[in-house]
């Protein structure tokens, strides 16, 4: 079962509820107003999720034209956030598993999304913050997507190594070594 | 494989050469990406100003201009690659290729041009750098970097993705990206720079006609401004980032939704603003600098 | 650098960490005109700009199943986004113009009352031709470059629809701020600038495409 560490503020509510069943009946403009309320988690996880702000955005992009195309499959048994990050989740293995089978060689650039929003700067907040972004985008691949996965989504070890292919005592060590990792940055 | 060699202990020589073949073997079989090498040392003559073509999809490539009349190519590249090269004083023309349909081979090629030449250069997965060339230089690589040092009378760069990296001023100059990196640290008289994506750089200076597009990516003018400069920047929703010199009158034309720096107030759509800093005198020269985007900012820095 | 595990107050202190980091950080740059134009192109795969755009993507039979190649998929994904803004120009040239105004709510007939309301500007006849020009030369080039993409490597290819798809939601927002003020020449400038951009990346993506086949 998912368990989100950072919980989504808004489950589906009346309003929320209504642009669902719009949208699902091809409403664009309902589609629009899920997007705008729910854009900004769905950057946050694929920025964490991708260490770059290029790939996230095409990201960003991927789960929210697979929500349209999928949304008639959305049954309200979850918050919409919360189908939402799934799905993000699931571009994002699926681009990743994409990749390594072309032999495409992944890059962890460590980098932080090139320039602040606007209202995101405030969100970021002090130097403290901005430290754990940019630690967790310096992790390697696999490190940083479980500990994302696991840390900030609430993913089981099984859940993950299903996710990945791995086996769950290899998440369990990437945990580790993730959380070492972060901490050695975070506090040098 | 060593262990084999080790435990065989051969009595004889015969002994001693199938335990190294099979040896030998072993490796290649177990280590396929270790692909053996071939050397490369050839020579062509070549008139002062003649042009030089050089193909490499994967790879680097290094040119190098000197002051002989002849073009000297060495380096290394994967066995089952093939080295071709001809022509004649005026022209060559050379690279690495691999057979019909089979896998890139990669070269690494060293080529000595003579220095007023003209170069032309493609790859792909290709790092190109160049230096010392004041000829005519035109190259290209689609994942590569590319470097450039030095004053070519004119030059064209392009990537894709590569990151893009001028040093020197030469007097023509165009050089493109799409997601890459542009960088350049110089100045000249006439120079188009692009992007699609990418962050498009400029260092040092002076500048002097100047055309730089983009879509979305960053732009940052750094470089010092001629006194009669005309600076043109396109972009759609890159943001824009200008160091007004101190001593230079200059004026901007601001055609964009917002403009902040200094004391400098916004701009609204649709009225581009004239902005005039070091007090250039009515029909005097000043540098000019035209800021259009569709949504990006235009940043003013003062100059230290 | 050790893989042990943090101790409890390690583990405390890195929560806490965790424990500030926002839920929500938005995008750098507005994402919706770009899905948005994914979920329009999606729609208008039904229309042909040409017997070529039919067959944008290659299948083949596995076993009695269809399946699609990723790497068909991938080239003709980002030939349709080169072309479906073709299909619109190609299906009419004005009312697609006043079409984009209207968003989710598209309704032709009276997007076009509402631009021939007397007194109210609109878009000239010269400027849509010089549109729909560009987006010929645009439909060309992409096609060219569809029949040659087969030689390009993945991160090649996703290098150019990335790029692609950058100049597209560029024109699109270029072309609805044009469609909401006909009268400005700003918008129209813009809307040249990024077809020229398309067109010079399109040619560009052609030689890179031409190169590999060399």
């Amino acid at each position: 079962m998912l368990r989100s560490v950072t919980r989504p503020s808004d489950p589906a509510g009346p309003a929320a509820l209504a642009d669902i069943r719009a949208a699902q009946a091809g409403d664009a403009a309902a589609f629009e107003r899920l997007y705008r309320a729910n854009v900004g988690r769905v950057n946050a996880l694929a920025l964490r999720l991708t260490a770059d702000s290029q790939r996230a955005e095409d990201l960003v992009q991927d789960a929210f034209v697979r929500a349209w195309e999928k949304l008639g499959t959305f049954r309200g048994e979850s918050s919409f956030p919360t189908w939402m990050h799934r799905l993000t989740v699931n571009a994002f293995l699926l681009a990743h598993r994409s990749e390594q089978r072309r032999g495409a060689r992944e890059e962890t650039r460590g980098e932080l999304p090139d320039s602040p929003t606007t209202g995101s700067v405030d969100a970021l907040g002090a130097e403290g913050r901005m430290d754990l972004e940019q630690a967790i985008a310096r992790l390697p691949d696999g490190a940083r997507t479980a500990f994302v996965l696991h840390e900030l989504q609430g993913y089981s070890h099984e859940e993950i190594a299903a996710f990945s292919g791995v086996a769950a005592a290899t998440v369990r060590a990437q945990l580790h070594r993730a959380r070492r990792r972060l901490m050695e940055m975070l506090e040098r | 494989m060593h262990a084999l060699r080790e435990s065989s202990r051969p009595a004889s020589s015969h002994w001693a050469w199938r335990a190294a073949a099979l040896g030998a073997l072993l490796c290649a079989v177990l280590a396929p990406a270790a692909r053996a090498q071939e050397k490369l040392n050839r020579g062509f003559p070549l008139n002062a100003a003649g042009s030089v073509k050089i193909f490499n999809f994967a790879g680097s490539i290094r040119i190098v201009g000197w002051d002989r009349d002849s073009v000297a190519i060495t380096g290394t590249f994967e066995t089952g690659g093939r080295f071709f090269g001809g022509g004649g004083r005026d022209g060559i023309k050379l690279g690495v290729e691999g057979p019909a349909g089979g896998p890139t081979p990669r070269a690494d090629l060293v080529v000595r041009v003579p220095a007023t030449s003209q170069v032309w250069a493609r790859g792909a997965a290709t790092r190109i750098t160049v230096e010392g060339v004041i000829g005519s230089v035109d190259i290209g690589s689609v994942g590569g970097a590319v470097q450039v040092d030095g004053a070519p009378r004119e030059l064209i760069a392009e990537t894709m993705d590569g990151a893009l990296e001028i040093t020197g001023s030469p007097a023509i100059l165009r050089a493109k990206t799409a997601t890459g990196t542009l960088l350049w640290r110089g100045g000249g008289p006439a120079a188009a720079l692009s992007s699609v994506s990418g962050r498009i750089t400029t260092e040092g200076g002076p500048l002097g006609r100047v055309r730089i597009e983009t879509v979305s990516g960053e732009v940052h003018i750094l470089a010092a401004l001629r006194a009669d400069a005309s600076v043109t920047v396109e972009s759609h929703s890159g943001s824009v980032e200008l160091r007004v010199p101190a001593n230079v009158p200059t004026r901007v034309t601001a055609d964009v939704p917002q403009v902040t720096g200094g004391a400098v107030k916004q701009v609204k759509r649709p009225e581009p603003r004239v902005l005039e800093f070091n007090s250039p005198k009515p029909g005097g020269v000043a540098a000019e600098v035209t800021v259009r985007s569709f949504k990006g900012q235009l940043r003013l820095l003062n100059d230290r | 650098m050790t893989d042990t595990e943090l101790t409890p107050d390690e583990r405390r202190r890195l929560d806490e960490r965790i424990s500030e980091l926002p839920e929500s950080v938005e995008p750098a740059r507005d994402l919706w005109p770009a899905i948005r134009a994914r979920i329009e192109s999606a729609r208008m795969r039904t229309l042909p700009v040409s017997p070529d755009a039919t067959r944008t993507s290659a299948t083949t039979s596995v076993g009695g199943t269809r399946t699609q190649s990723p790497r068909h998929s991938r080239t003709a994904q980002w030939a349709r986004l080169a072309t479906a803004a073709a299909a619109l120009v190609v299906a009419s040239v004005s009312l697609t113009w006043l079409a984009l105004r209207g968003g989710s709510r598209d309704d032709g007939a009276s997007a076009v009352a509402a631009t021939t309301t007397p007194g109210s500007p609109a878009i000239t006849s010269a400027a849509l031709a010089t549109f729909a020009s560009y987006e010929r030369s645009a439909a060309d080039l992409a096609a060219a470059l569809e029949k040659r993409s087969a030689r390009l490597d993945p991160k090649t290819q996703a290098v150019l629809e990335r790029s692609l798809r950058t100049i597209d939601e560029a024109l699109q927002e270029a072309r609805e701020a044009l469609a909401a003020d006909p009268s400005s020449a700003a918008y129209r400038s813009f809307v040249e600038s990024a077809y020229r951009q398309k067109l010079d990346f399109l040619r560009r993506a052609n030689d890179v495409a031409a190169l590999r086949g060399a």
